[in-house]
This record gives C-alpha cells, sequence and structure tokens, in this order.
C-alpha cells in the first residue's frame, strides 16, 4: 500500500509567515491514523540573550533560497533516520510527517519564531526527526536574527 | 562584467542597501575572487571570511564560476530558530 495520503507532508512542507504561528495547529496536522507518536518543538523569544534584556526579536529571510533549502533539509532528514524518499515510501512503517514554520518580520517576546511538528508510527522517529529538523534549519536556512535591546540592537551568528 | 550582489542582515545594514553592482570585473571569476573584490571596493562590509554564497536558491562552492550579469545572494552567518 502507498503512503498516498499526504505525500506533501511525508515530503515535509514548510511555510514561512509574517503572522504569529500557531504550534498547536501544526501539531493536529500531521496527526494520521498509522502514527502513533506526534513530536513538537517551539523556539519562542526570549527576554534575556548573554547578559543583555532583549525586547523583541527581527527575523529576515530569504524568502526564496529557505523554500529551496528546506526542502533538502527535509529529504536530508528521511535519509538520516534511514527512510526512503517520499516519493518510494510503500509501508505504513515508513511514515514521516513533517511541518515547519518559521515566522519573520517582529516577534514579540514569548512568542514563537519557529514551529516544528513531525509525526511518525514510533516515538524514536518523531523525536529524532524533530531535533534533526531544529538543528539542521538552524545551521542552513538562510534566516538570520536581531536581537533589540532597550539600547539597540545585534544581528545573532555575526561575528566581530 | 558586472555582477549584481544581493545583501541580507548585516550585510545589507553596513552597505546601507540591499544590492550593489560590480562592474568592470575581470573574467575569469569565481566566488572567492568576487569576494575578493567585493572586500576591496566595499570595505564597509567589514570581513567576509564567513560570509557564504548562494546562486539562485542553492548554497554555491567558492570555486563555482560567476559569468556576466550573474547574481549572487551573500549569506552571512544564519541565526534561524
Amino acid at each position: 500500500m502507498p503512503l498516498p495520503a499526504d505525500l506533501a507532508l511525508e515530503r515535509g512542507r514548510f511555510e514561512l509567515r509574517a503572522t504569529a504561528l500557531e504550534p498547536e495547529q501544526l501539531a493536529r496536522r500531521v496527526v494520521h491514523p498509522a502514527c502513533g507518536a506526534v513530536a513538537t518543538f517551539s523556539g519562542t523569544a526570549r527576554d534575556h540573550s548573554r547578559g543583555r534584556v532583549v525586547v523583541r526579536l527581527e527575523y529576515e529571510a530569504y524568502a526564496e533560497m529557505v523554500e529551496a533549502e528546506m526542502a533538502r533539509i527535509f529529504d536530508d532528514c528521511r535519509r538520516e533516520l534511514g527512510l526512503p524518499a517520499a516519493e518510494d515510501a510503500r509501508l505504513p512503517e515508513q511514515h514521516l510527517r513533517m511541518l515547519v514554520e518559521h515566522r519573520v518580520g517582529s516577534v514579540p517576546i514569548g512568542a514563537p519564531a519557529v514551529a516544528i511538528a513531525v509525526a511518525a508510527p514510533h516515538r524514536e522517529r518523531a523525536f529524532a526527526a524533530c531535533r534533526f529538523l531544529i538543528d539542521t534549519l538552524k545551521q542552513r536556512l538562510p534566516i538570520w536574527k536581531k536581537e533589540v535591546y532597550a539600547d539597540g540592537s545585534a544581528w545573532i551568528g555575526e561575528r566581530p | 562584467m558586472r555582477i549584481t550582489v544581493q545583501l541580507f542582515a548585516g550585510l545589507r545594514e553596513r552597505a546601507g542597501r540591499d544590492e550593489l553592482v560590480l562592474d568592470g570585473l575581470a573574467a575569469p571569476l569565481d566566488l572567492a575572487g568576487l569576494k575578493r573584490e567585493l572586500a576591496r571596493r566595499h570595505p564597509e562590509l567589514g570581513g567576509l571570511a564567513h560570509v557564504r554564497a548562494a546562486l539562485g536558491t542553492r548554497y554555491a562552492d567558492e570555486a563555482a564560476a560567476l559569468a556576466d550579469g550573474m547574481r549572487v545572494h551573500l549569506i552571512p552567518p544564519v541565526s534561524g530558530g
């Protein structure tokens, strides 16, 4: 039996949004009868960083490339976990349903800047995929975070 | 030849614009060479050692060859998430 239902989610689906993220909605969208585990991760704007008070975050993206790079990260995730490409998956045991959203623009303290939901037949794969996706997107997605302080701001990732 | 460079984040702010056009570049030219020339003409950008580059929507190698009229996207260290 092929994995027809939602090939888009098996490939991985990514959305860049300028409005508030809703992590609980993501979790609902990945649920599937053949999947017994849903893992989620949210990265939320923290009010302090390296000893300074942060008043908000601002994200900028190279939007066209973010889509393309995230598609490669989803492919890498399936490969990393020993799964066939979404198109070649045939068995219920091969499910991996991935949804990622990242916000751009201004993000208030406490609000999510990134949200991930993954469904898989068992928890090991769901946890592993969630971890792989957040770690890898932080290294590769062309998105930049600026911390805004009461008296200035700094782009994170830049070296002096 | 002419190359258009798109800038993001800190690079964009230091340049005061999101695009730079470099004219009169000598061929052949690879990405490493473009970065050297960019640093020479635009010292306000600061160090480019940790800056990667993309051609289209894909990271490109420093040895990637550039042709007249191409567009290069400079990717400073990313910090999404």
